[in-house]
């Protein structure tokens, strides 16, 4: 019971919500809205979850003195202040929370998303090595495309920017379109799997 | 002195209180309040209005204040005063203006339910203060403010015919009912809203608070009152008196007032030209008689609609005559020259504002534009929201054109087509210069064509299949500006078409007059008329009860008997539960349908207005919500092939028929992976992607979740699951929990491994670096969604020395896993992963069935492609676009 009742719950409302795709009707309209509305309401239960289970890794960590408990401390103790903050002093702009916000959490996610760049040029320097035919055809597309980009492509021949849009717009389109119709008919597949009962491995354990 | 772990702990610890308490020490120093209050605080009399504005005026704060909102408060005493509204500042910038304004006016929110449950005094406010949060939800305190406005509230449909409460009281004077002793008492959670405006020559009281960057409340600035006051309108501007000779006709045609809310009609008055000293000295000295004639009134619903108005007055024996207004004068055709011509705004009480004076201006019928055929219909394949209005022939024309090499002979040349239900487009035929032709089989925005060098002209001659007669002829030339040719305008069968609008009119049961939908360029050919479902009724509150704690209103509204043809006043206390829900009916019934009527115009008093749109007896056209919506018929015809040839191949795998699949090297190499880890005695890392459970790829990846914990848990691995949505936290336990039972190890289920970090993107992906240098994991699989987080992730994986195996359809995400990844699942693969690991035969014919689907789509795509190059676009038109 514990597996098919969630199990006729969601190939019920999936149903129904397949339905709704082709029924314009205000009757179909005013469920998907309702429902919506009511799906909305499941997140902050979830977040408390979240809560618990960070509460849990690091207070058994810090009870146990894993490797590295303080990290936990640190964690714990921000997560606390953070919460406090916003409930004591609001969200707003020149809060607490908006300054933590603005002054810690926005730097070192900064910090993180630069370090892309130096992983992007890793990742490229790795893609373009010229080992195969393969690669070398990859390392001069992406050759043509990057100077293409720039004025010193046009500057150069203005053969560089055409060459790089036709690149960007015909064979680097029919690939990402394929993908997608792949991903598509994926997507659609598996949600026929779930909808029919086939794929179960979403709820979970119990019978 | 040696740092170890401890004292590490302690000393980051410390800088992070350190971090968290700062901004409060920067609130607590010692600010000089005083120089925080708002000064130079008025308040005035909003000019024009109907006497329900006022605006108040400040002087913004300094820069270095750090002002990040200022606050305004109204009452009707000094001693009371309700926060009412706020204006933002950009902390850094500041206010560059001299001053800053707020106005309260028109119906603008009161109370609901962001209001606070009880009086709250604002925050930084003294025991004794007089600044309170908004207006409260409490009775007590809501209901004595009913007098003091204006108030118009909104209930729900059903709180106001179910929830009501009756009541005998007598209120003087209201107009708000008819019958001015049976009320309706509704609870305030009845009310979704309740919305004011300021009442006419009452005494209002302000005052502004300014809050910095700390949330800091300063004192107020000085109460400030002010009453407001009916005013006159604002001066018309500019009216175009024309005179059709040929149908004895005046046109008028004026522009609507922008600021003046209440006006009641507008008046057309001739004036002889000999008069006009006499004219201007009436009015300069408000005088009552002045020599200006009345010739037309009209009233007016929608005034602020910010569009043009018209009218049109018929000569007949060169007399013009209302009866309904009393109008008789005499204006022959001859003698026109003679007078000018002027307009006025007049307002409910009666106060008018003239225009200047306009001369006559002469044409014929030829001069004035055509009325095209229109109809009106509900549209289909919607919720029964939208009636479509359509008209005339479709429209193609140029709207640009680039030369594509440098010698100039070659041009591409945009174009843009508009059409409606009726009227579809197939082929356009272009014709320029010397019998140069293209033929344009499908609609794409452009064509190219081969001009001559240095060409400063080409004339254009477009034409449609289908449409004989009709003919399209436009011009480009040289921009020596922009170095381009330029389209210029659109002629139609000789009529430039450009020059023209299409205002579109409406009107329902219950509407007096008929009011501006939209108004819409010459080119349009279609409009949607979005008509809203009733939800709610709309009253103004009188009076109130505080110890019922209900609030007053008339029970009556307003509904349409189509039986004796007349809109009609019912009172809830006088109607059986059936005649309710006839009467209801009939309300939304006459509220939601329109006829409709068109003015074709230039804006210039040559206009023409079409009868009311009329198709076969019926005037009123009732959108009515549709089953089916008809452009995803294709869409569901696929759907069911899909579905059909999924039973058919699970039956057929059931069977036993062993299917063939492809291998997927990343999908095989899964179990040396996990073995890998196992030999090592090191964790494995499962990131099951950055999205909620929502998402496919979410579910796809939690499946392989699965398969992995399964094996994880035979091998007696430990598996890491490091989640970034709180929803998919629970899910993903239950999954790892579950494969552990089928693998027969429940002891080895540790719920902490599959544990939450964040929602903030970057700190997740810090975290999950931070698990892999940590936990120095053997193997990582990236499953799911993924983001900019995806390359960090997989290059310290990379780092680490693990082996890594992905899987995304995030297609701007594939490449940084191809090329830091050992194997990638790309796109599809995610999905048929989890069948891949199954091999059972449910999960087979599933799989199998997306690889035939495959097939029809690219049969579809080579067959589309071979007729659209033999110019037969059936097969693609039949396809939705999107």
């Amino acid at each position: 019971m514990k597996r098919q009742i969630p199990l006729m719950i969601v190939i019920t409302l999936g149903f129904l919500f397949v339905g709704h795709t082709f029924i314009p009707h205000k009757y179909s309209v005013d469920f998907y809205d309702w429902f919506v509305s009511w799906s909305k309401a499941i997140s902050p239960f979830a977040v408390v979850l979240g809560v618990m289970s960070l509460w849990m890794v690091h207070g058994t960590k810090i009870t146990r003195k894993a490797p590295n408990w303080q990290y936990s401390i640190v964690t714990l103790t921000a997560l606390i202040f953070t919460a406090f903050a916003g409930f004591m002093w609001g969200t707003n702009e020149g809060t607490p929370f908006m300054w933590l916000f603005k002054n810690v959490q926005l730097p070192m996610s900064a910090t993180m998303f630069s370090l892309l760049a130096f992983y992007i040029s890793s990742a490229a320097y790795k893609a373009f090595r010229a080992r195969s035919p393969e690669a070398t055809v990859l390392l001069i597309a992406g050759i043509i495309v990057m100077l293409g980009q720039v004025p010193i492509g046009a500057m150069i021949s203005k053969w560089i920017p055409e060459t790089a849009t036709w690149i960007l717009n015909v064979p680097n389109l029919a690939a990402k379109r394929g993908i997608m119709t792949g991903v598509g008919l994926g997507m659609v597949a598996t949600s026929l799997k779930i909808l029919l009962g086939i794929e179960r491995t979403y709820l979970g354990g119990g019978d | 002195m040696t740092l170890n772990y401890g004292k590490t702990g302690l000393i980051l610890l410390f800088v992070v209180v350190c971090l968290m308490i700062s901004p409060n020490l920067s609130h607590a120093e010692n600010l000089k309040t005083d120089e925080y209050i708002v000064q130079g605080l008025r308040v005035e009399d909003v000019k024009f209005d109907d006497g329900t504005g006022l605006k108040l005026t400040w002087e913004p704060l300094p820069k270095e204040k750090r002002i990040i909102e200022y606050r305004v408060y109204r009452g009707v005493s000094a001693d009371t005063l309700f926060y009412i509204g706020r204006i933002d500042v950009n902390v850094k910038t500041g206010v560059s203006s001299a001053t800053m304004s707020y106005f309260d006016k028109d119906w603008n929110f009161f109370v609901d339910l962001t209001s606070p449950s009880k009086l709250r005094r604002e925050k930084g406010q003294p025991k004794d203060g007089v600044l309170f949060r908004k207006i409260p939800r409490d009775i007590n305190v809501l209901g004595p403010e009913l007098e003091n406005y204006t108030v118009l509230s909104i209930i729900p449909e059903k709180d106001f015919y179910y929830k009501k409460r009756k009541n005998e009281h007598i209120v003087e004077n209201d107009t708000t009912t008819a019958d001015t002793t049976i009320y309706s008492g509704l609870k305030l959670r009845n009310f979704s809203t309740l919305l004011k405006k300021l009442i006419p020559e009452k005494e209002y009281f302000y005052t502004v608070v300014a809050v910095n960057e700390a949330r800091r409340y300063f004192p107020q600035a000085e109460i400030v009152s002010a009453q407001p006051f009916n005013d006159a309108p604002e001066k018309p501007k500019k009216l175009y008196p024309v005179f059709v000779e040929d149908l004895n006709q005046l046109n008028f045609e004026w522009t609507n007032p922008q600021k003046s809310s209440d006006l009641g009609c507008f008046c057309l008055y001739k004036l002889k030209k000999s008069d006009l000293g006499k004219f201007q000295k009436a009015v300069e000295n408000d005088e009552e008689d002045n020599p200006a004639k009345l010739i037309l009134v009209q009233n007016t619903t929608s005034p602020n609609s910010a569009t043009e108005n018209y009218a049109s007055i018929n000569i007949a024996d060169g007399k013009i005559v209302n009866e309904d207004f009393g109008i008789d004068t005499t204006l022959k055709p001859s003698e026109l020259d003679d007078y000018y011509f002027l307009y006025s705004f007049v307002d409910y009480p009666n106060q008018e504002t003239y225009s200047d004076v306009y001369e006559i201006e002469y044409c014929t019928s030829n001069d004035l534009p055509t009325v095209p055929q229109f109809a009106a219909i509900d549209r289909i394949d919607d919720k029964g929201d939208y009636n479509t209005i359509f008209w005339g022939k479709p429209v193609v024309h140029i709207t640009g054109s680039i030369y594509l090499n440098d010698a100039k002979t070659k041009l591409q040349v945009n174009y843009e087509t508009f059409t409606n239900k009726a009227n579809k487009i197939e082929n356009i035929y272009f014709e320029w210069a010397d019998n140069e032709k293209h033929n344009e089989f499908f609609n794409d925005g452009k064509i190219v064509i081969s001009i001559p060098k240095n060409l400063e002209e080409l004339n254009f001659k477009i034409t449609l299949k289908g449409y004989e007669d009709y003919e399209i002829e436009q011009q480009l030339i040289y921009n020596e500006t922009t170095r381009s040719l330029k389209p210029n305008g659109i002629i139609v069968n000789g009529e430039e078409i450009d020059k023209f609008n299409y205002a579109i009119y409406k009107k329902n049961f219950l509407d007096g007059e008929f009011e501006i939908a939209k108004k819409l360029s010459g080119l349009q050919r279609e409009y949607d008329d979005k008509i809203k479902y009733e939800k709610d009724h709309y009253k103004v509150p009188k009076i109130f009860d505080a110890d019922k704690k209900l609030i007053y209103i008339s029970p009556t509204f307003e509904t349409y008997d189509f039986e004796g043809d007349s809109s009609l006043v019912v009172n809830l206390f006088e109607l059986e539960k059936d005649e309710l829900k006839k009467y209801d009916k009939a309300r939304h019934i006459a509220k939601r349908s329109y006829q409709y009527k068109m003015v074709v115009t230039d804006g210039k008093g040559h206009f023409i207005e079409s009868l009311v749109f009329e198709d076969d007896g019926v005037k009123y056209f009732f959108p009515k919500p549709n089953w089916v919506k008809r452009n995803m018929i294709p869409a569901l015809i696929s759907a069911l092939i899909f579905g059909a040839l999924v039973f058919f191949l699970i039956l057929k795998a059931k069977n036993g028929h062993d299917f063939y699949v492809r291998p997927i090297a990343g999908i095989e190499e899964i179990d040396n992976a996990i073995g890998r880890a196992t030999e090592m005695g090191k964790p494995i890392l499962f990131v099951p992607g950055f999205t909620s459970i929502s998402d496919v790829a979410t579910l796809a990846s939690l499946a392989i979740l699965g398969r992995v914990a399964k094996k994880a848990a035979e091998y007696d691995t430990k598996i890491l699951v490091p989640i970034g949505v709180p929803i998919v936290l629970p899910i993903a336990q239950e999954v790892v929990k579950e494969a552990h039972f089928e693998a027969g190890r429940p002891d080895t289920y540790d719920k902490n491994s599959v544990f939450f970090i964040t929602t903030s993107q970057f700190a997740y992906v810090a975290g999950i670096n931070g698990v892999m240098i940590r936990e120095k994991v053997a193997t990582n699989f990236f499953m799911g969604m993924f983001f900019a987080e995806a390359l960090i992730m997989a290059e310290t994986g990379a780092s680490t020395g693990a082996i890594q195996i992905a899987g995304t359809d995030a297609i701007t995400q594939l490449p940084f896993f191809i090329t830091t990844c050992d194997y990638t699942l790309i796109g599809e693969e995610l999905y048929a992963a989890s069948a891949y690991l199954a091999r059972e035969p449910y999960q087979m014919g599933t799989l199998k069935a997306v690889d035939y689907f495959k097939l029809l789509i690219i049969i579809s795509v080579v067959m589309g492609t071979l007729l659209s190059t033999l110019h037969l676009t059936f097969f693609i038109n039949a396809l939705p676009e999107k």
